[in-house]
């Protein structure tokens, strides 16, 4: 009897998920195999054969004088599915990899029997958009060990710290580290944290790593999951809500900058300018540009009206991770791989786009190895670096105003809040622990091991 | 059973269950082990997919970082190890360009994915660490058909005085893979007759082992052929085991011209020929060989070589140094000075340039670095550059050893002289080494000893001096005997000859043992080695293969014939033209074989490979022939215009009344060291007699002659 419940309980919510019982879903069943199996040789950056899969309309394309790859209707006159089943291992896809399974292989069949049918709105929409959401495993209901702390955000009226956790998102009381609330629904991971202006809604980012990014948008008090705005192949590293609130940010590891609109979270605009991840993006004081920091080695600004790149920042020679505009907009602060903060004009692109000028102006230096996240305030700069070490710096003197440090050192610093209102300033740390501390006299108000326990 | 001890029993059996995986001495070899930080992988300075390790886990810190803290620790997910990106990837989880590396239900990922559960942990500072590895097998390194198969087992010691078995932890490798292969799990298998080495790397620790595989030859018997010394006694010993017959001994023909080129650099003249030919005495080759070394022609020749291996240029030691350069080293020749004694001159020297030529060694060698790996390359046959940035990827050289043995040359002070051009070498009275990625101040540190105190006061350079010529060092006279054989052979027993490694075993390790062997004995007289060389069967045998050693291109069974080298090309084209080749700066008349420094405008001397003296790799002499030489030898201006000379040899002779009989008796004695055949004469004296012009008829015919295989090559 028990066993005929289950049986009936996964039919059931098998035939929720389906569009029609029984057909085989592009973007439930035949995209996910796409994008994990095919797409890292067949994509957009390498499309071996001159052939990509990482969207539909690519998949279907006829190749110039000769058929379709999939002829739909007709799995064994289709050239995809005789390569998905070969036994010639020199011919059979994945190459130098395992064969699909005998399930997967079936699934492919019947999808194109039953006429290769695209069951999406756009054929040209990245596969990662077109895979449904996916509902993830819940959160355990204690830490078995701390989990570093990677995305740290203050409610807007500095009551309350949002810290990445383990499948979820955490709320703490920032004075008292006690745990408030617990907002389940995410991926493995959480990389970044935003409150809209008037607290009422919390957008976390993150993903599984190699697989899956997420931009998910909650209900800050409910903790109700309200959208999944931003889908991709690989992690979210950054979300960032222009100072009106309108705008969301989303920076990915695909290497894009997705702008939406917060109220309907439609797209504003797509940014595909970067040669690997985008570690962090940050919008100008007057929201007419956007600045981000890149594991290319660059940092670069747009115009958010054009998307149009206006300056690239080379500078560092090494991976970028962090970036802040200057109050006035006019310079730029970054940080990356090497230790150092630089700073650099803005600077415009010539109108053939050749040269773009972006040009140092000075460094800041004596910072650990790696510095992660910058956060400007006023003229205020704060870093976190692998050093265990916060800072604070003058933004117009550069000046070191001062350190964040505990005595007998840290493990390394990832991520960074801060709270203009109340001068605080929050860190996360690889070791599980969140220190908030009162900016302006240097002190330590509160050290918490962020896990439910 | 006793159940007291059957409980203890118990109780250990799950301590050792129970003990945390070490991230070093697990972790750490199967990522090398699986490939994941070789040089192509994420081993390359800037790793692949923005995953970089240190090459051949040679930098536990750093790697522990990259893993659990770089990039928000995205790569280890210790609360669910299965979906750590550093397993779902190279277990094909999720794609990955490196292709299929951790099998899921292979044991490497067991170990890791344990790792990662047991929170991703670095070894405590005071766990004992790995002093050293050991191969073991059964039987013998001689694997026979039908079952050419050993299963090796790897040990490791460790600094608490234990030892475990890591052979699932062992990257294994082989050094030709057309002999035989070895599985990961350490099973050596031969694929045809031959040598091959395996190679196990732990961590920073190699240890190679040379197998022989043996396969029964159909008809093969041994003849006992007769040996001359021990330089035969060791080659046939090793060919008798594989199985291969020495082919019989060249002719006198082959054989003057083959010991003029090898000892002299040049070939015998029409009447050294014909005197060696008409000798009738049994002990002709044995006083010839002992003739040829005391010529005047020895000394520059093998100067050259050695000016080659010193990077003797204008533009590293100046136009006077050179020269000075090189009289000081055609003297040593000249004198046959002892090699540890040739040695202990270049490494010590001080003072000026100009008065103590060998100081230029640290003139070229213009720092640390550059003394040290041109050192460690010339005198030991270990190529150390790797190590300046990395452990050495198929040697136990750390990084660590690198910057030990580099200080003891960092102390030699570069200044310039009084003079134009003038140099002096001098001592500085401190100054250490410091390992860039550790910081650490490096003691200076030789082979095989360790760490060393040197008084303050004491040249650095003496120590290693005294440490290098010693005879029980294991390069010095195996290398410089290697070089040597290799000079006249054609091939090196070690082969390159500067790249002496475990891992790149001898082709026959008793008679380069012997040879090093027979040098130390000799204090290091290199005329003596050559003498023992040039008198034994080996060196005399003939290019023609037999049934039974066609397919030996390695272990000496018959001569390896070789084009002569570029010097020796343009002097034998100028012997038998009778046109000599100019040198701007040189008296008219100088060969190229005893040029002083590289012609870098002489086009034959270039297209034939006459190194630019620009690195101390013997490999700068190329081996392959180009495409450029046909062309030079086809209708190059230095040929074309010797044959057009109405002043060249056989015009001369043709003006002078000789018969056609004669002139090409004359040019086949010249140029190949021997008469034409019957029907060789024929075909010219036709030729002859059939063109209107003479003289171009006899152009004609140099130049077949000289386009002979038989004169470009060494047989």
């Amino acid at each position: 009897m028990r066993l005929l419940l289950l049986t009936l309980a996964a039919a059931w919510a098998s035939g929720c998920v389906s569009t029609e019982p029984g057909a085989v879903s592009f973007r439930r069943d035949i995209a996910p195999l796409l994008r994990s199996k095919c797409q890292s040789c067949h994509g957009m950056r390498k499309a071996e054969g001159k052939y990509r899969v990482d969207n539909f309309m690519e998949l279907m394309r006829a190749p110039k004088d000769e058929p379709a790859r999939i002829q739909a209707g007709h799995p064994d006159s289709s050239l995809l599915f005789e390569m998905l089943v070969t036994t010639d291992e020199a011919e059979r896809m994945p190459q130098k990899s395992e064969p699909l399974s005998a399930k997967e292989m079936v699934l492919f069949r019947k999808w194109i029997e039953e006429g290769a049918i695209f069951d999406g709105k756009d054929p040209a929409t990245p596969l990662a958009q077109v895979i449904p959401a996916r509902k993830h495993a819940p959160a355990p209901a204690k830490y078995p060990r701390p989990l570093p702390i990677t995305a740290l955000a203050f409610s807007p009226d500095g009551k309350e710290l949002a810290v990445s956790g383990l499948r979820e998102v955490t709320v703490w009381d920032s004075t008292t580290g006690e745990l408030q609330r617990r907002i389940p629904g995410m991926a493995q991971r959480t990389y970044a944290l935003a409150w809209n202006p008037d607290g009422s809604t919390l957008t976390a980012g993150g993903g599984i790593p190699g697989e899956l990014g997420e931009a998910r948008v909650f209900d800050a008090i409910t903790g109700e999951l309200k959208a999944v705005t931003h889908q991709a192949g690989d992690v979210v590293l950054d979300v960032q809500h222009d100072v009106n609130g309108t705008l969301l940010a989303v920076a990915d590891a695909d290497n894009f900058i997705t702008v939406y609109h917060t109220e309907d979270l439609s797209t504003r605009l797509i940014i595909d300018n970067h040669s690997d991840w985008v570690m962090a993006v940050t919008f100008s004081p007057d929201i007419h540009f956007l600045a981000s920091a890149s594991r290319d080695r660059s940092a670069k600004i747009f115009e958010m009206k054009t998307g149009d790149t206006i300056s690239t920042y080379g500078g560092h020679g090494a991976s970028v991770l962090g970036v802040a505009f200057r109050g006035d907009g006019k310079q730029m602060f970054s940080s990356g791989r090497g230790g150092k903060i630089h700073v650099w004009k803005t600077g415009l692109a010539d109108i053939d786009g050749k040269r773009f000028g972006a040009e140092k102006v000075s460094e800041i230096s004596g910072l650990g190895s790696e510095v992660f996240k910058l956060v400007r305030h006023d003229n205020l700069i704060f870093s976190v670096s692998t050093d265990g070490k916060a800072r604070v710096h003058q933004a117009t003197d550069r000046r070191l105003l001062r350190e964040f440090a505990l005595t007998d050192g840290s493990d390394w610093l990832q991520s960074l809040a801060f709270h203009a209102p109340s001068g605080r300033l929050a860190t996360g740390v690889h070791d599980g622990t969140v220190r908030v501390w009162d900016s302006k006299s240097g002190k330590l108000l509160k050290a918490f091991n962020a896990s439910p326990r | 059973m006793n159940w007291r001890i059957l409980v203890l029993w118990i109780l250990l059996a799950n301590i050792a269950i129970a003990k945390p995986i070490s991230f070093r001495y697990e972790v750490m070899p199967l990522l090398t082990r699986q490939g994941c930080n070789s040089g192509t992988c994420h081993g390359s300075p800037s790793g692949k997919g923005g995953f970089a390790l240190s090459m051949f886990a040679f930098d536990a810190p750093s790697d522990h970082l990259v893993l659990t803290h770089d990039l928000a620790g995205r790569r280890v997910d210790v609360f669910d190890p299965d979906l750590s990106l550093v397993l779902r990837k190279p277990s094909n989880g999720l794609a990955h360009r490196g292709e299929l590396k951790l099998p899921k239900n292979g044991r490497e990922y067991q170990i890791i994915r344990q790792w990662i559960a047991e929170g991703c942990q670095m070894d405590p500072t005071d766990t004992p660490a790995c002093t050293g590895i050991e191969m073991e097998f059964k039987g013998t390194p001689v694997l026979y058909w039908p079952q050419p198969t050993a299963q090796l087992r790897v040990k490791a010691h460790f600094t608490d005085g234990s030892t475990r078995d890591i052979s699932h932890l062992a990257q294994y490798t082989i050094t030709d893979e057309s002999i035989a292969s070895v599985t990961a799990d350490g099973r050596v298998t031969g694929r045809k007759r031959g040598q091959a080495a395996v190679m196990v790397r732990y961590i920073e620790h190699v240890v190679a082992q040379a197998f022989t595989f043996v396969k029964p030859v159909p008809g093969f018997q041994w003849t006992n052929p007769p040996v001359a010394n021990f330089v035969d006694e060791k080659t046939h010993a090793k060919l008798r085991e594989m199985q291969i017959l020495p082919s019989g001994l060249c002719t006198d023909g082959e054989f003057v011209r083959r010991v003029h080129l090898d000892v002299i650099g040049r070939l015998p003249t029409i009447n050294e020929t014909k005197e060696f030919l008409s000798d009738k005495s049994g002990s002709k080759r044995a006083r010839l060989i002992d003739a040829l070394l005391e010529r005047q022609e020895y000394a520059p020749f093998w100067a050259q070589k050695w000016g080659d291996l010193l990077r003797l240029t204008p533009d590293a030691v100046s136009e006077s140094g050179a020269h000075k350069f090189n009289q000081w080293l055609v003297q040593s020749f000249r004198k046959n000075q002892p090699y540890d004694a040739f040695a202990r001159d270049l490494l010590t020297a001080t003072g000026s340039t100009f008065q103590n030529p060998p100081t230029n060694y640290y003139r070229t060698a213009a720092d640390m670095s550059d003394a040290l790996e041109t050192t460690t390359q010339i005198f030991i046959g270990n190529r150390l550059s790797c190590a300046k940035c990395h452990n050495h990827p198929f040697e136990r050289w750390t990084q660590d050893n690198y910057y030990g043995l580099g200080a003891l040359f960092n102390r030699v002070k570069r200044q310039a002289g009084a003079r134009p051009d003038e140099m002096f070498i001098t001592l500085a009275r401190s100054g250490e080494v410091t390992n860039p990625r550790s910081g650490k101040v490096m003691k200076p540190w030789l082979p095989g000893k360790g760490p060393v105190d040197v008084p303050a006061n004491m040249d650095r350079r003496q120590v290693f001096a005294k440490w290098l010529t010693k005879k029980d060092n294991p390069w010095f006279a195996k290398v410089e005997a290697n070089r040597l054989w290799a000079a006249v052979m054609g091939q090196g027993i070690v082969e390159p000859v500067d790249d002496f490694r475990a891992s790149n075993p001898p082709v026959n390790a008793a008679l380069l043992e012997a040879l090093g062997t027979e040098f130390t004995k000799h204090d290091f007289d290199r005329k003596h080695l050559l003498r023992v060389i040039l008198n034994s069967r080996t060196y005399q045998t003939s290019a023609k293969p037999n049934e039974f050693n066609g397919d030996d291109e390695l272990l000496f069974s018959h001569y390896r014939p070789h084009l002569l080298s570029a010097e020796q090309l343009l002097d034998g084209v100028c012997q038998v033209t009778g046109v000599a080749e100019n040198f701007a700066g040189l008296p008219t008349g100088t060969r190229a074989t005893a040029l002083p420094t590289p012609q870098l405008n002489n086009a034959f001397l270039k297209v034939f490979g006459q190194p630019t003296r620009s690195s101390a790799c013997a490999c700068e002499r190329p081996q392959e022939p180009q495409l450029g030489q046909a062309l030079e030898l086809l209708n190059g201006k230095f040929l074309h215009g010797r044959l057009e000379n109405a002043a060249n040899r056989l015009q001369k002779q043709a003006a002078a009344g000789k018969t056609d009989n004669e002139i090409i008796t004359d040019l086949y004695l010249a140029a190949l060291a021997r008469t034409p055949t019957p029907e060789e004469l024929a075909a010219a004296q036709k030729h002859l007699a059939s063109s209107g012009k003479r003289e171009a008829a006899l152009a004609d015919l140099c130049w077949i002659v000289l386009n002979l295989n038989e004169f470009l090559f060494q047989y």
